[in-house]
């Protein structure tokens, strides 16, 4: 983290921007996924729903989440 | 043998020449040029043309390519007095480059026309010792220090993550670093949050961060925010930093640190842990995805990034 961030201040280098590096430190591996813009995302995309921020982020989670609806599964 | 003023003649009959003035009318358009500055460390210490690349004589062969990569690219060479930039656009014309100009009369004619420069905060001796590594790093070199100097990150958490981002940012002279966090030093913290020592148990992470910080580099300014990001102060608290390096350790914040991020148009480094695993991405508003690209709904509770 501390070396991207280095990258973007000074301006040199490829940073990460559009790529996730995973690293398993047991098998001593790296892998990169490619990353992209989703166009339909809620706050970066071309027509947001989010344009300010929500009241209470603790509250937005709770109810998504510990107040979901009996039978919606945790997601993947 | 032919003598200097044989070799200097003759380059002239190849490579165009610019005035400063033309060189400043070209800026003032915005036209599309690189400006390229050649002289030597120390005489880019007493100034620069503003929007200058610095890559020193001495290396310019070697890393002209981190610049400049498109060979067609217009470039101007500046340096004292018009002779060394002349022949530094012979060298890369003869590299490939096609568009090698000189400014005649150098950076001394450009004092003399009273046209805009700048120069970096100058560094003390200490601090020329301190960065000798940097200084070597052909990439960042002073020019790079001094933009290290003058940035502003906010670390979000001073934890697992936060602690060796805060260390290592510290060390390379990160002029300003913010730390983020509402939690006291725990003994059980201690085994990977580097930031903090044995003596800090019981007082708040951001104090202890501070201490580490300042004892590792006096240069670092730290602004100690102890508090829990909050719709209400999230804002307030982004606004004058560069970069946000987030390693805080718990879902709404990273959605409220992502929505916060994007709508200010601020970069954050992101990396989260678990276990023996990690994971690093750097998400810039509009240029790659944003937190919500990639996970639109917040994963359940349980699953804990720390
Ligand atoms: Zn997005």
């Amino acid at each position: 983290m501390a070396t991207e961030a280095i990258k973007i201040l000074v301006g040199i280098g490829s940073p990460l921007i559009g790529r996730l590096v995973l690293y398993d430190a047991l098998r001593m591996q790296f892998r990169e996924l490619k990353l992209s813009r989703d166009t339909s995302c809620p706050v970066c995309g071309d027509k947001p729903e989010v344009t300010g921020l929500f009241e209470d982020y603790d509250a937005w989670y709770d109810d998504y989440w510990v107040n979901a609806p009996a039978g919606q599964e945790a997601a993947d | 043998m032919r003598s200097s003023a044989e070799i200097i003649e003759e380059v002239r009959q190849e490579i165009p020449e610019v005035s400063v003035d033309e060189v400043k009318a070209e800026q003032d358009r915005g036209e599309d040029f690189v400006l390229l500055d050649v002289r030597d460390d120390d005489e880019r210490r007493a100034g620069y043309i503003p929007g200058a690349v610095h890559v020193s004589r001495g290396m310019l062969e070697l890393s002209i390519d981190d610049y400049v990569t498109d060979a067609d690219q217009k470039i101007i060479l500046y340096c004292a007095g018009g002779v060394r930039s002349l022949l530094a656009a012979k060298s890369l014309k003869d590299m490939g480059y096609t568009d090698t100009i000189s400014m005649a009369g150098g950076y001394r004619s450009w004092l003399t026309a009273g046209y805009p420069t700048e120069q970096d905060k100058p560094m003390t001796h200490e601090q020329l010792d301190r960065y000798s590594r940097h200084f070597m790093l052909r990439q960042i070199g002073e020019a790079g220090q001094a933009k290290l100097l003058e940035s502003k990150v906010l670390l979000l958490g001073a934890g697992g993550l936060g602690s060796p981002a805060a260390v290592y940012l510290a060390a390379a002279g990160v002029g300003t670093l913010g730390v983020l966090d509402s939690d006291l030093v725990e003994i059980s913290n201690l085994q990977r949050q580097i930031a903090h020592r044995t003596e800090a148990i019981g007082t708040p992470k951001v104090q202890s961060a501070t201490t580490t910080i300042k004892s590792l580099n006096p240069d670092v300014k730290v602004v100690p925010h102890q508090t829990r990001l909050k719709a209400e102060n999230v804002l307030e608290v982004f606004e004058g930093y560069d970069l946000i390096v987030d390693g805080c350790d718990n879902f709404p914040t990273r959605y409220l640190v992502n929505d916060a991020a994007v709508l200010t148009n601020k970069t954050i480094v992101h990396g989260s842990i678990s276990e023996f695993e990690g994971q690093v991405t750097v998400l810039k508003p509009y240029d790659g995805p944003c937190y919500r690209c990639l996970y639109p709904a917040p994963p359940p509770p349980g699953m804990v990034p720390s």
